[in-house]
């Protein structure tokens, strides 16, 4: 049996490559080289699959400006997300270090099959010549990128602490295709389908209070996770600092240590940069990020660690009851699906989840309904669902629950069409067309 | 003479004679009162001159007394057919005014008016069609020997501001939500005159104040905020500190001037029963004042009345049908 390293099977490649023509021969074990071909195929598979690319904003929105569309990072990976410096209207200088912090911990935890980060780096501040709002610069590169989520968010100075608001935002493309909901009616109702998109979309994870002198300790933990050392050791030699532009990729780990790789070198990083102490909430908020894509790829609901914002609760929540809405046998809808929502959907005026809440219970209680009268007739619930027929006059009292607690959030397109379905169903001819034209009014 | 000339001659004068007899019977003198008032202070304005025209002819004019009144008599044949006048009045540094008279059968509607001018110094500030938010005259501290335009500053500030604020929330389409203006010739002589500046601005909020030192890099910015409509009872006073006003895309104010504001705005969102924008709003600041479930008392009762007023109401069992 021969074998063969891969070195000189590379250098074979090469000479082949560079005499133009190849009488080469080699002999090799089938069993061996398909081995070393799924090896190999897992090797590079890994190497791909977490990259990561630092990208200079200001040249990117120079482009679109221009009208062009900036080159597409990462375009292989499936989940792509977006991380930008959180603005620093305050002038601490920690808005990009806090970014980088929070995007390399999404890269390490999301444990997803793909993932590429594009970290923009650079002020996004409006500027005489570029007089866009932050938000509206960030809006503007999330579009070009065809992201799957985008990180942001702001540092303010408050006397002696400094307030970091950490902010996730889910494209409408990616709500409607990883985070909505539909229910189709039997056909012998109508067989419309109703519709419930996780909400809020743009989420504010995280409102931390730090110290100003930790700011330090940030910054200096940003800068350490972009310098590679030989060894995976303090103090060992730098051998590089990672350039913008550059697509890199995590090559092994030896405890907190990684090994981040690019295509010219490669070198160690402690993966949460030396900061341990300072950025573990910070940490929670990139869990919280990686949580969602994760959830896009197991249907696994993302914990919510102590400290974070409401909106993550609220988000977690939809999630863990629309999954159940999906799974959940009927017998056990009334304990995991239906008594939860009655607690949710008690959120207080202002909150950006509420009405979302109660369009879930109207479905929830829809299911429960349909279920029922699946059951009565004997058959499963597949067999005969489309010629389940449920009283009218129940319909409509879901409705109006639904109606009633909508008011808090009255230009809710998936209640409002949602009302309309259940109301046409219900033959209030005056309250479908309402609702509408209410729906059609707050998509204008 | 020929007979038949003679004849002709006669028969004119005689007309001539019936037409003038028939002019003065069907004359009538009207008079047309009134007062001239700042529409911002209600300040009586005194030497106005006062006109009342047919199509392109002056037909009397007047002037304004000490007091902003007028009385203006005029004559105007008595027809049955309503006759359309206008009532011009026009004041240096004011803007033009011009009212519809009209006259049937020798009598004025209306005969009273109280005509409220527009100082020419704000006018350019009104805008119609949109919410806006009126930053007005800031005075600039005692030891500043120069008057800076404060209130641009400020409003670019708020614009960066607010506007980010309210599209962190994801709140309101870009097309409805408030334009904020300078407008640093709109100054109120006093706390009562801040409400009659905010009707004419057609501003839902409006926004004067004071800031310190100049010198500073980062100033301390007083305002006083009313709106439009009479929903707040009185001005809410707001303080920023550590406002940087050199650089306003990066200038912050204070969450009491965020609430002050986003109340003015929800109630002009009320004012133009846009009702569902006025809850979404007042949603938004919940969020960005961080007081949700317990809103400010002034922002939860213009919540509570667009709650009230929505046409989502005729989807409930106890909507209208």
């Amino acid at each position: 049996m021969m074998t063969h390293s891969w070195r000189q099977l590379a250098a074979a490649a090469l000479l082949c490559t560079a005499a133009f023509a190849c009488f080469a021969e080699v002999r090799l074990n089938v069993d061996e080289e398909l081995q070393r071909a799924e090896q190999l195929r897992a090797r590079e598979q890994e190497r791909r699959s977490k990259l990561r690319v630092n990208i200079d904003s200001e040249a990117d929105l120079g482009l679109i400006e221009k009208g062009l569309r900036p080159e597409q990072r990462i375009p292989n990976a499936r989940f792509r997300v977006a991380v930008f410096s959180y603005e620093d209207p305050d002038g601490t200088g920690a808005g990009g270090a806090f970014a980088s912090l929070v995007g390399r911990r999404v890269l390490l935890e999301s444990n997803v099959g793909s993932i590429g980060v594009l970290r923009y780096e650079g002020s996004l501040a409006p500027k005489p010549e570029q007089p866009l709002s932050y938000f509206e610069k960030v809006e503007r590169l999330t579009d070009a990128q065809q992201v799957t989520m985008a990180i942001w968010g702001m540092v303010r100075v408050r006397e002696s602490d400094v307030l970091v608001d950490t902010f996730v935002q889910l494209p409408t493309n990616v709500v409607q295709d990883e985070f909505s909901w539909k229910l189709r009616l039997p056909k012998a109702m109508g067989g419309d389908t109703l519709l419930a998109r996780l909400r809020p979309a743009r989420i504010l994870v995280q409102r931390q209070v730090l110290p100003r002198e930790s700011l330090e300790r940030v910054r200096a933990a940003a800068t350490a996770l972009d310098t590679l050392r030989a060894k995976p050791e303090e103090g060992a030699s730098v051998v590089a600092t990672l350039p913008i532009g550059t697509v890199y990729w995590f090559s092994g780990r030896n405890d907190d240590w990684v090994e981040i790789s690019t295509d010219t070198y490669k070198g160690w990083v402690r993966s949460d940069g030396g900061c341990a102490a300072t950025c573990a909430q910070l940490f929670d908020a990139a869990q919280f990020g990686a949580g969602l894509l994760q959830f896009m790829q197991s249907r696994r609901v993302p914990k919510v660690p102590d400290g974070l914002q409401p909106e993550t609760r609220a988000v977690a929540d939809q999630l863990a009851v629309l999954e159940q809405l999906d799974t959940a046998q009927p017998g056990r809808f009334q304990n995991t699906v239906l008594r939860p929502l009655e607690q949710l959907t008690q959120a207080p005026a202002g909150s950006a989840a509420g009405a979302a809440f109660a369009n879930i219970r109207a479905m929830a209680k829809l299911t429960t309904s349909l279920q029922a009268e699946a059951s009565k007739s004997g058959g499963s619930l597949e067999s005969v669902y489309n010629d389940i027929k449920l009283p009218p006059p129940r319909v409509r009292e879901i409705a109006f629950e639904l109606a009633n607690d909508s008011l808090a959030d009255p230009r809710n397109t998936d209640i409002l069409s949602n009302l309309a379905v259940m109301f046409r169903y219900a033959q209030d001819v005056e309250r479908a067309n309402l609702a509408d034209r209410l729906a059609r009014e707050a998509t204008q | 003479m020929s007979r038949s000339l003679l004849a002709d001659r006669l028969i004119r004068a005689i007309l001539a004679l019936l037409l003038c007899g028939a002019s003065a019977a069907s004359t009538a003198t009207i008079i047309v009162a009134g007062a001239v008032n700042d529409s911002s202070t209600g300040t009586p304005i005194a030497g106005a001159d006062v006109i009342i025209r047919s199509g392109a002819t002056d037909l009397a004019s007047v002037v304004s007394d000490a007091e902003g009144v007028f009385q203006l008599p005029f004559n105007v044949a008595v027809r049955p057919e309503a006759q359309n006048l206008a009532l011009l009045v026009r004041k240096d540094s004011f803007v033009s005014s011009s009212s519809l008279i009209v006259v049937t059968n020798g009598k004025a509607n209306p005969n009273s008016l109280r005509i409220l001018l527009v100082p020419q110094a704000v006018s350019d500030c009104i805008r119609t069609g949109s919410r806006s938010v009126v930053v007005g005259y800031f005075r600039p501290p005692a030891s500043s020997t120069v008057d800076p335009d404060i209130a641009a500053r400020v409003a670019e500030a708020l614009d960066f501001d607010l506007t980010f604020r309210l599209q962190q929330q994801n709140a309101l389409k870009l097309a409805t939500r408030p334009q904020i203006i300078a407008c640093g010739g709109a100054k109120p002589r006093a706390v009562a005159d801040y409400a009659g500046f905010a009707r004419t601005l057609k501003a839902d909020a409006f926004l004067v104040g004071s800031v310190n030192d100049m010198a500073l890099t980062k100033v301390k910015v007083e305002m006083s905020v009313i709106d439009g409509y009479g929903i707040l009872p009185a001005p809410l006073r707001a303080s920023s500190r550590e406002v940087n006003l050199d650089d306003p895309s990066l200038a912050r104010l204070d969450a009491s001037a965020h609430a002050a504001i986003l109340t003015a705005v929800a109630g002009g969102y009320e004012h133009s029963r846009k009702f569902a924008e006025c809850v979404d709003v007042t949603s938004a600041a919940a969020r960005i004042l961080g007081t949700v479930g317990t809103l400010p008392p002034d922002l939860q009762t213009v919540r509570s009345r667009c709650e009230q007023k929505l046409p989502n109401r005729g989807l409930t069992s106890g909507g209208a049908q």
